[in-house]
């Protein structure tokens, strides 16, 4: 790109048919890889948040702790939320985003599954576990379709394995009914489950995609 | 036998803002020349020219108290570029 910049683009003169191939793969690969780096800065931020707010909330558990902590599960919308707002405030500012047809393809995506996650909030509200699953299968989902639609295997690959990730949680349930287990470490381990789901889902693909991104 | 190219795109900082144009929605100024790194005047002339030929919209708003001009394609501005790949591809082929 820094070659590109400082040879071609910025001028006038006609340009031959070869370096005019150049031009467009070129332009076209640096706006997906800049779109690519924006993508990773959401997922990293609401990753780590969903990370270690879940962490600490099986803390909280294990050490049976002032219940009233579990209010720090709120931390994951209020962070992410703030983190969104900073994110696509600081990409107006620099005009560093520009807005695709893919974006609003997956903001539609998004959109519409965090509405269904407050509908299931009320409906699983007192079943920790049932909503656990359900947060992470339809993430799963979620990341799977965006990555479908950002022609972005990896992000395929890391929604299809929190998928199957997801099914753990009523394995879990299922051995917790046949076998006698007290142990709150193996009880509360759903948030453990959780947390490990949103590394696989959001922080290595993440991580993946700002490298990348930055090697370029 | 080879095709003609068309002129308006057979020019290196257009045929860059318009390779940028056709995978996004739309893009803003600011965003336009730091992918192409022209300066500001020499964009500013080559988006008039392309505007003036139908091939892009450009919208000059306000993000806040910041003016901001946002470029999108038009659809005779898609055909004319799938029809310069297309003719491109004759001398290449």
């Amino acid at each position: 790109m820094n070659e590109m910049k400082n040879s071609a683009p910025s001028t006038n003169e006609p340009s031959d048919e070869r370096r005019s191939l150049e031009i467009i793969s070129q332009m076209i690969a640096d706006t997906s890889r800049k779109i690519e780096q924006n993508s990773s800065l959401y997922f990293l931020a609401w990753g780590y948040t969903t990370v270690l707010v879940s962490i600490f909330e099986y803390f909280v558990w294990v050490a049976d702790l002032n219940k009233s902590w579990l209010w720090a599960w709120w931390l994951i919308p209020v962070i992410g939320g703030c983190a969104t707002l900073i994110l696509n405030r600081r990409e107006r500012k620099v005009g560093a985003h520009p807005k695709s047809y893919v974006d609003r393809s997956v903001s539609a995506v998004w959109t519409v599954l965090g509405l269904s996650w407050w509908i299931a909030f009320v409906v699983f509200f007192g079943n920790a576990s049932a909503f656990y699953f359900l947060i992470a299968y339809t993430m799963g989902i979620g990341t799977t379709i965006s990555g479908a639609i950002c022609r972005q295997r990896l992000l395929t690959i890391c929604g299809a394995m929190s998928i199957l990730l997801s099914v753990v949680f009523p394995l879990k349930r299922w051995a917790m009914i046949n076998y006698t287990i007290t142990e709150p470490a193996v009880i509360y381990a759903d948030i453990l489950i959780f947390a490990a789901i949103f590394v696989v889902m959001m922080i290595v693909p993440g991580h993946i995609y700002l490298n990348r991104a930055k090697k370029h | 036998m080879f095709r003609e190219l068309n002129p308006l795109l057979h020019s290196e900082l257009r045929l860059a803002v318009m390779s940028i144009l056709i995978g996004v929605e739309c893009a803003d100024f600011v965003f336009l020349r730091k992918q192409t790194g022209a300066t500001a005047g020499n964009l500013s002339v080559q988006i008039d020219k392309l505007q003036r030929a139908g091939y892009i919209e450009v919208e000059k708003t306000y993000r806040g108290k910041m003016p901001c001009t946002i470029c999108r394609m038009t659809d005779t501005g898609r055909e004319a570029f799938a029809e310069y790949v297309d003719a491109l591809k004759s001398y290449i082929g």
